[in-house]
């Protein structure tokens, strides 16, 4: 196999807060491929997001305080800001939740997908006053350009009359076109690697698997990578090839969506999957799990699922959790797999995980 | 905005302007002081007038008539260009004005841009580092700057600059240079109020989602706050700085006696100590046309920066 797109390895990321220490990103690990959307599970608080934004470091992710993480051989933990700002003017781009607050209200929307157009060509050499569009030092044939290339991305995200449209303002779009424009600027800058914190969470049902079909078609016709962040297992049911489900910062389950989620084998998981309302019989109660997140400060001794796992038993609360494979890319951290299921399984544990704990 | 919502404005702005003018000639005559009297004392060189003459000065200059009559005609006369004469030169008092005026304009719009140009970089490069050594020291120099009285500034400024330094020249309107000092005095202290404003829109705007959107275009720092970050914080700072006009016209009264420079303010000033009405209203009513017209400009402004402040009752 080729190298990943993106590596994330053994990744720590703490807060130090007055409480003491919080460790959000607890020891992650996953991989991103080009051509393949992989989901992110987990509840708030499961440190989805963190993980997201220790990536690309927009905002302040913390402190990034062990692991590595490769993006095409870069290594993003130590990299300079300049190289993290060129990197997302070509490389990584990013969605996010609420696309009414995404898109700056003063600026027609053509120019804002044609300003990721002129970032991605001028790259450092981006000069304030032709941003400003002050007259003299404007390039005007290189921003007439640009605002043709806006009104061709508006064009294949499919909003209607594109021209008219790319001179509008953001609040003269409804919800799931604004989503669609923040879609065109993302690709303005033609990404190998998206990366899409809860795209679809403000948006109604039908323009949510609107938005997630352009998911798919972008990796299919692009090629792009995709780490889609989300806490719906429906939408990662129907957009992802691979889900990794998060929990205390800790990767509890990952592999291909369709085995983890028709065969899940990590207690969390389960109550995940069990808590979905398409996994309700009608009349029936929907579930909910049972106690709260795990209180991340000072981070974990053992599983930070065990104080609300009905499976947990004393060994789970203080070694450390090996990681273990069920079948072939299908990795768990769970001391007491198989469990008592519906379903036979016969997982075998394999060697120590990648941030040095040991097998039992 | 369309003609329905502009003439309903422009029919507001008039019964704003008409409140002002009554006013501004009703002032007068609730302020004691005979004006007749004293014009005559003035011109009779400080001797005191007989009751007769003084009777005759009144019906002369129609000051016996009653207040409405009196505004009317006044009023009739304004709108037709014609504030009056002084009752000591005979110069109109649209020509005492207009002589003054481009002064008075110069050291405002002197005095907006020494404000700008100070304000927004500072207020700016606060906001990018709250807590940071420049925010402190540019918080100071706001605290420093709206504390000092103008009159106070000024007299320190031509100590410092003219009398120590000898750099500029210390009082009069011949040149430039003769701007530099006084338009600094005005300026500092309006400099310090849109600073401070600056800084907290700036650190309001700072952390909306758009900013984090376009930090992830991969665009400079530098042109995601004077670009993206900005153009949103300048809505109150642009109301700010057009309430800050009626500052401008105060202050210039303080600033021009300090200076004595020939404008609006030592007209205002002169006019007042020595009961001159007419220049009186005719310079109250300019100034109260202008903060009134400033405020209308102020508010065709904030459609052009924000397109979803629509005109109130605009269907949208």
């Amino acid at each position: 196999m080729s190298k990943p797109l993106l590596r994330v390895e053994d990744l720590h990321t703490r807060f130090d807060t007055d409480r003491g220490t919080v460790h959000a990103v607890d020891g992650t690990s996953f991989t991103v491929d080009r051509g393949e959307i992989v989901g992110v599970l987990g509840e708030s608080g499961s440190g989805k997001s963190v993980t997201a934004r220790s990536i690309c470091r927009l905002e302040d992710p913390g402190r990034i305080a062990g692991g590595t993480i490769e993006f095409e051989g870069i290594e993003l933990t130590t990299a300079e800001e300049s190289t993290l700002r060129r990197l997302r003017g070509n490389e990584i781009s990013m969605v996010f939740q609420d696309p009414t607050e995404t898109l700056n209200p003063v600026f027609p929307v053509g120019e804002q997908i044609a300003e990721a157009v002129r970032i991605h060509e001028t790259n450092d050499r981006q000069r304030l006053l032709d941003f400003l569009g002050v007259p003299p030092f404007r390039d005007r044939s290189a921003w007439a350009d640009a605002r043709e290339r806006a009104v061709e991305l508006l064009g294949q995200m499919d909003i209607p009359s594109p021209k008219s449209r790319s001179t509008a303002f953001p609040h003269e779009f409804s919800g799931g076109l604004r989503q669609r424009a923040v879609l065109a600027v993302a690709l303005a800058s033609e990404p190998s690697l998206l990366i899409a914190d809860e795209p679809t969470t403000a948006l109604d049902t039908t323009t949510q698997a609107d938005i997630l079909r352009r998911l798919r078609s972008l990796r299919d016709e692009r090629d792009v990578g995709i780490l889609l962040i989300t806490h719906d297992i429906g939408v990662i049911a129907q957009t992802c090839d691979r889900v990794i489900v998060l929990y205390g910062g800790q990767v509890m389950e990952a592999g291909p969506v369709e085995r983890v989620l028709t065969d899940p084998a990590h207690p969390y998981t389960r109550s995940l999957l069990a808590c979905s309302v398409r996994n309700t019989d009608s009349g029936e109660r929907i579930h909910s799990a049972q106690g709260r997140p795990a209180d991340p400060v000072d981070g974990h001794e053992g599983c930070p699922f065990a104080d609300r796992c009905r499976h947990a038993t004393a060994a789970c609360r203080e070694g450390p959790i090996p990681t273990t494979e069920r079948s072939s890319e299908h990795r768990l951290s769970c001391l007491e797999a198989p469990l008592p299921a519906t379903r036979e399984s016969s997982p075998q544990r394999v060697s120590p995980t990648p941030d040095g704990g040991t097998t039992e | 905005m369309n003609g329905w919502h502009l003439s309903k404005r422009l029919l507001t702005m008039g019964v704003v302007l008409f409140a002002v003018s009554l006013l501004t000639y009703g002032l007068i005559f609730v302020t004691p002081g005979d004006p007749a009297r004293t014009i005559l004392t003035q011109q009779m060189g400080g001797q005191s007038p007989s009751q007769a003459a003084v009777e005759q000065f009144r019906v002369a200059n129609g000051l016996d008539d009653p207040f409405p009559v009196q505004y009317a005609r006044w009023m009739g006369d304004v709108l037709r260009g014609d504030l009056g004469q002084s009752y000591y030169s005979d110069q109109a008092v649209s020509a005492m004005i207009a002589q003054r005026l481009p002064n008075t304009i110069a050291l405002a719009v002197a005095s907006m841009l020494v404000a700008i140009v100070i304000a927004i970089p500072a207020g700016i490069a606060s906001a990018v580092e709250p807590g940071s050594r420049t925010d402190y020291a540019a918080q100071l120099g706001a605290l420093v700057g709206i504390s000092m009285p103008n009159f106070w500034l000024g007299y320190l400024l031509i100590i410092v600059c003219s009398l120590w330094l000898d750099l500029f020249p210390v009082a009069g309107a011949e040149g430039p240079e003769y701007l530099v000092l006084p338009a600094l005095t005005l300026g500092s202290g309006m400099a310090a109020v849109i600073a401070r404003l600056v800084r907290t829109a700036m650190l309001d705007v700072l952390d909306d989602a758009y900013i984090r959107t376009a930090r992830s275009k991969g665009l400079r720092e530098r042109i995601v706050v004077y670009k993206h970050a900005l153009r949103n914080a300048l809505v109150p700072v642009v109301t700010i700085v057009g309430l800050q006009l009626s500052y401008v016209l105060n202050g210039a009264v303080v600033v021009e006696v300090v200076f004595q420079r020939p404008g609006l303010g030592t007209l205002l000033v002169d006019a007042i100590f020595a009961r001159d009405y007419p220049v009186v209203q005719g310079v109250t009513l300019l100034i109260g046309v202008v903060f009134v017209v400033t405020n209308f400009v102020v508010d065709l402004t904030y459609s052009r920066l924000d397109p979803r402040i629509e005109l109130e009752g605009e269907p949208t």
